[in-house]
């Protein structure tokens, strides 16, 4: 069944007197249980795309120029903010960046989990028990295997780990029980080990609940890691994407192609890091494919046009290289 | 630690400001004039009891004898006599200061629902004419001298409309209630008396009024910023993103934590609010604190000056600590430590 | 940040303008006429103070007694006849230099104590910062009447009282700026090319402070108008028969409501004066912390 389908999604941002395009002419779709990830550096509108989806843009400055985001069957993307509020929390949860300010300082932790159980309550028109909804925000935690559950619970924000926080986060979600999750690099600001910790449960929860994860990240290995599908974002634009086992060890598109070629191996001696030349500027973009300063194939037919995608093997690909064909 | 050993910690800390600010009001009674006997005795002494004056505040020993007997003095609340009104000073004390933290708590009162109301609906309208309106309003009442915002209030609703009454404490037909905390409205309380209590209630309005006018513009300010930060901060963002509600993420997430920064501003207020007194008492015929000084300064009893001076800066530093208090109580980063 | 650029930019923002036309207003007639009452004393011929004044703000006239406002007496007049918009113009020039000395004093005594509190930290900052706070625990009001009421009641003595009451808010400010700036990598800089401390104090904390204090001045101008006036309206600025604006408001009770203009007006243009330096004080905020 398919929780999420975006379709041909388009932002604008207005930004120092001129529009930038954050987004163009975006498609994905999740399943149920499915883990959807999208990988993109800084500035490929990765982040506006999660909040695009979750509906928590700021709008000014963002503007949504096209597409449709149906959610369960309906096209969330028109609604007007006063009609959304239905699909947040118990249909789309979102995890953030950064945990540190995620959670309200002035509130216990278990209070700020109970909060979210008893929207979901209010939502099946059923009864709200404060002493049922603290054990069943303790069990949550301990689902998210958050050590001393009971402890962490009667503590503040400000007195757990990022790591805690995040998992607070999962718990809330799993209170909810959302049809779609989007997390949106949850793990960036964490080490190494709590991120590999994190993803674990997430797993854990997908496989439980069968949600449809929306995975944001700008690290090709984490998402390599957990996600079924990807799709690679740059430029504001889709250049590839398909099933993980392709993106990875069948990379088509240069960009995807670079990125995995920069991650270094384990071999020690390897010579000097292979890296992307330049770096991503918005300007000078319009009409000609966005990666073309940057790509080691460019040709002239890359400046003729935006690419439009092209189906290879199983995924699609954004590249004139594996055909001629332009976005009218 | 917790809050035990915080509140510990400040209060020794207000106690060693309150001995310092005595020190400092001490040294400024003996720095100035050559002979400050004079000063202490009031105007027109003669010379024998200038020269007893000077014996009674030991101004013939040195000075570190001195400060050691009026640190006695101030701690055992005896400020001397006021050559003016002839009564220790302490009893004066004892009988206009309660009126002014009366007029001040409900100034008070008056001060922060006004400020945070305002506040909250100017962040609520940002850079919208209501925005540009309360600007305008706490803007214009800022800049105006108390003794303007008194004697308009008394135009209005005294004279022009005599909806309340011009001046006093209460009624002057009624009896006063037997003292018994020096609260006007208290004493009248427990001595079931409720008609002096409606009577100096409504002669609180127009002079608590007129302080609140004048103080409000600080704890608008500071609450329209914090309202402004609070609705931007992630955990707003979290709590619309959980389903809360628009309502509920405002007036619970937001406002909560917007609050924070005005308590930090009501101690200063209330300084603005005491100091505002003086004036607004003068006006209302209000005989408060404000009265004593007047009087004080009129009629050169500089005594009695310096002991009420003493005796405000007591009230503002115990004000500044149960703010820091209620602070750390409301804010568990405080509170817990971090 | 020049002053021609400063000036122009404030002009094309109708706020911050309606505050500089004020205040410079204010100032500028503050200006002529103090020059001319100076003058008048030196060479002993006080009816100079008033040469430009449509009459003379000393002069009793019973048969003019407390006449409601007109186009002769735009504030109409005192129990003594006196034209008040006219003593109001007289009395200008006192609280135009209180406040400025005031202003000026508590910037100087505040930059003494909060900058090296800041650069230097440690014990200086304690130490300074202590006896800061040991000010601030007065209230404004309560301690300049305790310190004219010690001293004697003269202007001189209510500006000495004033600034002494005026310098821990400048202290805290230069502090912070201090704090702010000292972690500035130019100061880095500073350093390893040999600058002492003092020089680095002088010759970098000061001017980078520059807009933020300039704008808080400038407010603040404002507010030690309102403190002296109600000195004034206590009885503890220059004598009668010179006239005062917080003064003129305290001889006027006993007029009112009736005659309600003699404690009224004065008031007001307290207020307008005060209320342009506001604006002229935000407006140079705005500017100054680099919104154009």
């Amino acid at each position: 069944m398919e929780v999420l389908r975006v379709d041909g999604l388009s932002v604008d941002y207005a930004a120092g007197g001129g529009m930038v395009h954050a987004l163009w002419n975006v498609s994905l779709s999740i399943q149920e249980g499915e883990i959807v990830g999208v990988v993109g550096e800084s500035g490929s509108g990765k982040s506006t795309l999660a909040l695009a989806i979750s509906r928590l843009l700021r709008s000014p400055p963002a503007i949504q120029r096209g597409g449709r985001i149906v959610f369960r069957g309906s096209d969330i993307a028109q609604l007007l903010p006063s009609k959304i509020d239905f699909v947040r929390g118990t249909g789309i949860f979102m995890v953030f960046q950064d945990p540190f300010l995620s959670l309200n300082p002035l509130m216990k932790v278990k209070d700020q989990i109970v909060e979210a159980i008893a929207v979901r309550l209010k939502r099946d028109s059923e009864p709200f028990n404060r002493k049922s909804a603290e054990g069943e925000a303790v069990s949550h935690l301990k689902t998210v295997r958050i050590g001393d559950a009971e402890d962490i619970a009667e503590r503040y924000p400000h007195q757990i780990s990022g790591g805690q926080i995040q998992r607070v986060m999962l718990a809330m979600a799993l209170a909810e029980r959302p049809q779609l999750l989007i997390a949106d690099e949850p793990t960036t600001a964490l080490d190494v080990t709590t991120q590999s910790q994190i993803l674990a449960v997430l797993k854990d929860i997908v496989g439980e609940t069968r949600m449809g994860v929306l995975y944001v990240t700008h690290d090709l290995a984490v998402a390599g890691m957990i996600c079924d599908q990807m799709a690679v974002l740059y430029g504001g634009m889709v250049q590839e994407a398909g099933p993980t086992s392709k993106i990875l060890f069948e990379p088509k598109h240069p960009y995807t192609v670079g990125l995995i070629n920069s991650v270094p191996s384990k071999a020690k001696a390897e010579g000097p890091l292979t890296a992307i030349r330049g770096s991503f500027n918005p300007v000078g973009l319009e009409g000609i494919c966005s990666f073309a300063p940057r790509c080691p194939l460019v040709r002239d037919e890359c400046r003729k046009g935006v690419p439009a995608q092209n189906p290879v093997n199983g995924a699609v690909v954004r590249c004139i290289n594996y055909g001629e064909n332009y976005e009218p | 630690m917790g809050l035990l050993g915080f509140a510990i910690r400040r209060a020794i800390y207000s106690v060693l400001l309150v001995i310092g600010a005595v020190v400092l009001v001490f040294l400024l009674t003996r720095v100035a004039a050559p002979n400050p006997a004079s000063l202490w005795a009031g105007p027109r002494a003669p010379p024998s009891v200038i020269h007893a004056v000077a014996l009674e505040y030991h101004l013939d020993q040195p000075l570190y004898v001195q400060l050691l007997y009026y640190l006695e003095e101030v701690f055992t609340f005896n400020f001397g006599i006021s050559p003016f009104f002839k009564q220790p000073i302490a009893s004066l004390v004892s009988l206009y200061f309660p009126r002014t933290l009366e007029l001040s708590f409900f100034a008070m009162v008056l001060t922060v629902i006004i400020g945070v109301v305002s506040g909250a609906f100017g962040a609520a309208h940002q850079d919208k004419k209501g925005d540009y309106a309360v600007r305008g309003i706490y803007l214009v009442s800022w800049s105006m001298p108390p003794f303007l915002v008194a004697l308009l209030l008394q135009f209005v609703f005294a004279y022009q409309w005599s909806l309340l009454p011009s001046s006093l404490l209460a009624d002057p037909t009624m009896l006063p209630p037997k003292v018994v905390t020096g609260f006007p409205l208290i004493d009248s309380l427990i001595a079931g008396d409720f008609a002096f209590t409606a009577s100096a209630l409504s002669h609180l309005v127009l002079p608590a009024l007129a302080l609140a006018l004048i103080s409000f513009g600080l704890i608008t300010r500071i609450t329209r910023s914090s309202m402004l930060e609070s609705l931007k901060s992630d955990y707003v963002r979290t709590a619309m993103m959980k389903g809360v509600g628009t309502r509920r993420s405002v007036y619970v997430h937001a406002l909560k934590n917007s609050l924070l920064p005005v308590i930090t501003v009501i101690a200063l207020t209330f300084s603005y609010v005491i100091a505002g007194a003086v004036v607004v008492e003068e006006i209302f015929g209000y005989e408060g604190m404000g009265y004593l000084i007047t009087q004080a300064v009129y009629n050169y009893d500089y005594p009695t000056l310096i002991g009420s001076t003493i005796v405000i800066v007591v009230a503002v530093v115990i004000i500044n600590f149960v703010a820091d208090i209620l602070y750390a109580v409301v804010d568990p980063r405080i509170r817990l430590g971090d | 940040m020049s002053l021609v650029g400063t000036v122009r930019k404030l002009a094309s923002r109708p706020i911050p303008l309606i505050g500089l036309i004020i205040v410079t207003a204010f100032y500028g007639w503050s200006l002529v006429e103090g020059l001319l009452q100076l003058a008048g004393n030196l060479v002993h011929n006080p009816s100079l103070g008033w040469s430009l004044l449509q009459s003379n703000p000393f002069t009793p006239s019973t048969a003019n007694s407390l006449l409601p406002p007109s186009f002769a007496h735009p504030m109409g007049t005192d129990d003594l006849g006196r034209d008040i918009w006219v003593r109001v113009l007289y009395a200008a020039p006192t609280d135009a230099l209180v406040s400025t000395v005031v202003v000026g004093g508590g910037i100087l005594v505040g930059a003494l104590i909060g900058i090296p509190a800041g650069y230097i930290g440690g014990g200086v900052e304690e130490v300074n910062m202590r006896f800061t706070d040991l000010f601030l625990a007065f209230p404004a009001l309560i301690l300049a009447v305790a310190i004219e009421a010690t001293f004697g009641r003269q202007l001189i003595f209510a500006i000495l009282a004033l600034i002494v009451v005026w310098w821990p808010s400048y202290a805290r400010l230069f502090r912070a700026e201090a704090l702010r700036i000292k972690n500035l990598r130019f100061i880095d800089a500073a350093l390893l090319s040999g600058l002492s401390n003092r020089a680095i104090m002088t010759r970098h904390m000061i001017p980078s402070s520059l807009n933020t204090i300039v704008s808080y001045a400038t407010i603040d101008l404002g507010n030690s108008i309102l403190v002296y006036s109600i000195l004034c309206f206590l009885g503890l600025g220059i004598p009668a028969p010179a006239p005062e604006w917080g003064a003129m408001t305290s001889l006027g009770l006993s007029y009112f409501p009736q005659w309600w203009w003699y404690s009224l007006l004065p008031g007001v243009v307290i207020t307008v004066v005060v209320m342009g330096a506001a604006l002229l004080g935000d407006g140079l905020r705005d500017i100054l912390s680099g919104g154009a």
